[in-house]
């Protein structure tokens, strides 16, 4: 089988839990040929992995968000100035405006149409008709010009991503909906006798939504049209999608609340595999004074580093043996990583380190407990890899943190401390408690252990994911071979 | 113009009789004051250098070349001229003000070439084949490029709002003109013509030269940016076209004539139709103040709708800009009414003034019969020219340039109909043909553009840079992949088949 996988912003150029997610995922199925068509912002970072792809990637494939005005054909030229829709492609522009019963069956085709540019038909009248119309139905009393170029610019990206030449493949696997979603329908509406999986790990719409309210760029009614935006090309891909699967059931249910139809849906909880953690290396002599907190995260503003480093200077006072340990790239906000140095500077605080990026088994052995203070997540796999190895964790109320703890189907106990975001006396507590109590810890961790054999093993997640392969591959009339088939 | 505007609206407030009257009289004043001046100054050098004691041969030399000079020269400079002023209005907008004497010299540049290429032949031609004396030709050539430069320049002081400036240059010039003249034709015993070429053509450039003087004291940095204005005459070649059209169609009819039996041939060079010519010029001065009325309405009123509709663009609710559009377009058509109304009544009272004054001082015959079809013509050509400067206003060059062929191509085709077929009482017809297709193509193009006014501003401009060249490959990574055997005894495929088959 050929499966394409399309994922946004991540695979392969940065490091993060759904990059290494699809790397892992590909390496899962060795016997299935992958291409990876990779959503990135401009061809400034073409080209430059950070992973070494598997054997069986056999192509890569860059969609740009930001990117110049280029005819479709390969050799053509761009059409005369004035161009003209038919009413089918007037009909369908005005429906994806309106954002009911999008017919984008047509718009594809239109998008692809060869000699047409993009900035004809975004400057264009039967474009400026469109935006009249939906500005007399809903946005009556907003400024007309800057209605106008909202909507110019929350289409130019759309309109990019659908100028893609989607490869020919048997199964269309995205990991988010938005523009992967809407890439994987195209590739759906091009070859009818695929299929398209859709994984989630975060709910992209709920991501998007949260992102939106706290950002400045955008103002008053406009958030709301970016909003919807969103949530038209997610119910594409929720209806285009043969099966989409979730890490946790609240997220399943935000899926079906976002109009997926639940039949689709599945819970897949990601996997981690226990053996790569079996006989890692434990504590060194130096330390043993020491109760380690480490934490795998990317030096970025969403991870909130700095609530850490505040929370860890605070318990410190009160917990002088604790170590804090930050495990992870600080490339990816070089501005923030060097906001969080020199917060640990001036605030003087002793025993922060930055590893950069590490081989986590070659650390995770010399650490007590694990922490997590993100403001938002999926269900991350670090808490499943402290888990592999024993060690309890405190993380933020935020994705599957609670479930992880708490345990969804199971009555182990908590393997960790939940706390809220950004509570900073909250997670410095937590450190301190477990700074006090090696036994709790120890136990916490014995219970994590216990909770990821249960439900959260690599082979768990391989296993979930080869049936649905089989299934879809079965429907498809493909052949779909793995000679190690999950037991 | 916007500049005038403002007086006038000071003017015009008190809104009574005197005020009203005085500021017709400013308009008329600041815009066709130098063209009055120049003709005031020939006809008081004709009266006080004994014009008309000169030989009939000289006379019509002196006419004809007088008449070429300003034809001609208004001609040249219509092209670049139209390119030059939208240049600058861009120029003043960005407060580039650098970029305006490189301006000034690549038009002046294009001008004195365009105006050369045209005029050069013409005199040449003079001096062999018409046998003139070099002095003659040379001041003829002179005078020529001489009013182009004060037509180029007085573009720019126009620009910067300085009327008042122009008109005392042209009375300066125009003073020294009589002066000269008079003291070469009276103290030193030249001809009268050749003291009244001489003293026109020193007055000319005199004129140019206290005008471009008063630019170099306006802007003095020099940005060197040559290119800004070649690139303009590139992008709005429509401009070119609409302005040359316009100009050409104002004096095609006379060139039809000047091939008809009116012909009159001076020195085997200059082809004119002094009956003809002198018929047209009436005409044109029976409707003239059309424009000075039309100047200060559009001023007064009409801008201001203008702007209010532009500042709804900017910052209105789609309701709020068809209510300004459609005021606006209101408004324009209450002021051709106006204009129509008041111009109708000025060339009736003109026309009937005319009818029984020109016999009186010997004007008469052939004149008078030609006089009332080009009256009529005139009056709707400036009635057109209301409707070409709203279609400027809009930036709707297409429709500029079709208006402006069309009066052209029409006046010339209608005006060698009338000269073959039809009797001198028609020979007007022609050009009000002309006119009446140019003001009906620039009427239905101003309907379209009130009807697609949102369109013609929405759908400007640019979202996203063209690529150059062709689409890059976004493929950036292959690799043949080589998978197991697939050692099982059924695929899936076939699977599938035999369960189909065993179900049956």
């Amino acid at each position: 089988m050929k499966i394409c996988m399309i994922a946004e912003g991540c695979y392969p150029y940065v490091v993060g839990g759904v990059s290494s997610w699809i790397h892992s995922f590909i390496k899962s199925f060795p016997n299935q040929e992958f291409v990876v068509v990779a959503i990135v912002s401009d061809r400034k970072i073409s080209g430059k992995f950070v992973y070494d792809l598997p054997e069986n990637v056999s192509e890569v494939r860059e969609v740009y968000l930001q990117d110049v005005d280029w005819a479709v054909e390969k050799q053509g030229h761009f059409k005369k100035k004035r161009f003209r829709l038919n009413k089918k492609e007037r009909k369908a522009l005005l429906s994806l405006l309106v954002g009911k019963d999008v017919q984008w069956d047509i718009l594809f085709k239109l998008i692809r149409k060869p000699g047409l540019s993009l900035n004809n038909l975004l400057m264009g009248e039967d474009f400026l008709d469109a935006t009249k119309k939906v500005y007399r139905m809903n946005y009556a009393n907003v400024i007309f010009s800057d209605f106008l170029w909202t909507l110019r610019s929350i289409y130019l990206p759309l309109f990019l991503v659908m100028q893609t030449d989607m490869p020919q493949a048997d199964l269309y696997h995205c990991v988010a909906t938005g523009y992967s979603g809407v890439l994987g329908a195209m590739g759906v509406a091009k070859y009818p006798k695929s299929r398209l999986l859709i994984s989630e790990h975060g709910i992209y719409t709920r991501e998007r939504e949260e992102e939106l309210i706290k950002a400045k760029w955008v103002q008053g009614v406009y958030k709301n049209i970016w909003i919807d935006q969103f949530k038209k090309m997610s119910r594409l891909a929720y209806d285009k999608a043969t099966t989409v699967t979730s890490l946790f059931e609240h997220a399943r249910e935000l899926q079906i609340e976002l109009g997926c139809a639940a039949e689709k849906t599945v819970v897949t909880p990601n996997g981690v595999d226990p053996s790569r953690f079996a006989d890692i290396p434990g504590k060194l002599p130096e330390d043993e004074k020491y109760c380690n907190i480490g934490a795998v995260l990317r030096v970025t503003p969403i991870k909130d580093v700095k609530t850490m480093i505040r929370s860890f200077a605070l318990a410190k006072k009160r917990c002088p043996n604790l170590k804090l340990w930050l495990m992870g790239p600080t490339d990816e906000d070089a501005e923030y990583a060097q906001q969080c140095f020199e917060m640990v500077d001036a605030m003087s605080i002793e025993d922060v380190v930055f590893t950069g990026r590490v081989n986590v088994t070659e650390y995770l052995g010399r650490m007590d407990l694990t922490i997590l203070t993100s403001i938002s997540e999926g269900q991350p796999l670090t808490i499943l890899e402290g888990y592999a190895a024993h060690k309890p964790v405190i993380a933020t109320d935020v994705g599957n943190c609670r479930g992880l703890i708490y345990g969804e189907t199971d009555d182990y106990g908590a393997a960790g401390i939940l706390t809220h975001i950004m509570n900073t006396e909250e997670i410095a507590d937590a450190m301190v408690s477990m700074g006090l109590h090696k036994t709790m810890r120890e136990e916490m961790g014995e219970i994590g252990y216990r909770r990821l054999m249960n439900k959260y093993k690599l082979d768990d997640m391989k296993r979930t994911y080869y049936k649905i392969y089989q299934q879809l591959a079965f429907d498809m009339w493909v052949d779909f071979y793995e000679p190690e088939r999950p037991n | 113009m916007s500049g005038i505007g403002v007086r006038l609206n000071k003017l015009y407030s008190k809104n009574t009789l005197v005020t009203t009257v005085a500021g017709v009289c400013y308009s008329t004043i600041v815009t066709i004051a130098p063209m009055v001046l120049v003709m005031v100054c020939i006809g008081v050098m004709q009266y006080f250098l004994g014009f008309n004691k000169e030989s009939y041969a000289s006379r019509e030399l002196f006419s004809s070349t007088v008449l070429y000079i300003f034809i001609f020269s208004l001609l040249t400079a219509s092209p670049f001229n139209s390119v030059i002023s939208r240049y600058m209005s861009d120029v003043i907008f960005n407060e580039t003000m650098d970029d305006i004497m490189p301006c000034f010299h690549v038009g002046l540049l294009l001008n004195v070439v365009l105006s050369s290429i045209v005029g050069l032949p013409v005199v040449i031609h003079e001096y062999i084949v018409g046998g003139v004396d070099f002095m003659y030709v040379f001041f003829s050539y002179a005078g020529y490029m001489s009013l182009m430069f004060v037509f180029y320049a007085m573009l720019y002081l126009s620009i910067c709002k300085d009327y008042s400036k122009i008109t005392i240059f042209y009375s300066i010039g125009m003073v020294v003109a009589f002066l000269l003249s008079w003291l070469l034709v009276k103290v030193f015993q030249f001809e009268c013509t050749y003291g009244m070429l001489i003293g026109l053509t020193i007055g000319f450039f005199l004129t140019a030269c206290l005008e471009m003087g008063q630019l170099k004291g306006y802007f003095k940095g020099n940005s060197r940016n040559y290119k800004g204005l070649l690139v303009y005459l590139g992008k709005y070649w429509q401009l070119i076209v609409a302005n040359f059209g316009y100009t050409f169609g104002l004096y095609a009819h006379n060139f039809v004539f000047w091939f008809s039996d009116m012909q009159l041939v001076v020195v085997d060079t200059y082809i004119d139709a002094p009956i003809y010519d002198t018929a047209s010029y009436m005409a044109m001065l029976t409707s003239i103040s059309a424009t000075v009325i039309f100047i200060s309405n559009v001023e007064m009123r009409f801008h201001e709708r203008y702007k209010d509709h532009s500042e709804m663009i900017i910052g209105g609710k789609l309701n709020d800009i068809i209510r300004a559009r459609k005021r606006m377009f209101r408004q324009i058509a209450a002021e051709i009414m106006s204009i129509a109304r008041i111009q109708f009544i000025i060339s009736m009272v003109l026309f009937l003034v005319l009818i029984v004054v020109l016999p009186l001082i010997g004007v008469q015959g052939m004149v008078m019969t030609i006089y009332p079809s080009l009256a009529a013509a005139y009056f709707v050509i400036y009635i057109l020219y209301c409707a070409l400067i709203f279609l400027y206003y809009f930036n709707d060059l297409t429709g500029a340039v079709m208006t402006s062929v069309g009066f052209s191509v029409i006046t010339v085709l209608g005006s060698i109909y009338c000269r073959d077929h039809l009797s001198p009482e028609y020979y007007g017809m022609g050009v009000f043909v002309g006119a009446c297709i140019g003001w009906s193509i620039a009427f239905f193009r101003l309907r379209w553009v009130e009807r697609n006014i949102e369109r013609h501003i929405f759908c400007k401009g640019t979202i996203i840079k063209k690529g150059d060249g062709t689409r890059p490959q976004s493929i950036v990574y292959t690799k043949p992949v080589y998978l197991q055997n697939v050692n099982f005894k059924y695929s899936n495929a076939e699977l599938q088949k035999y369960t189909a088959e065993e179900q049956r």
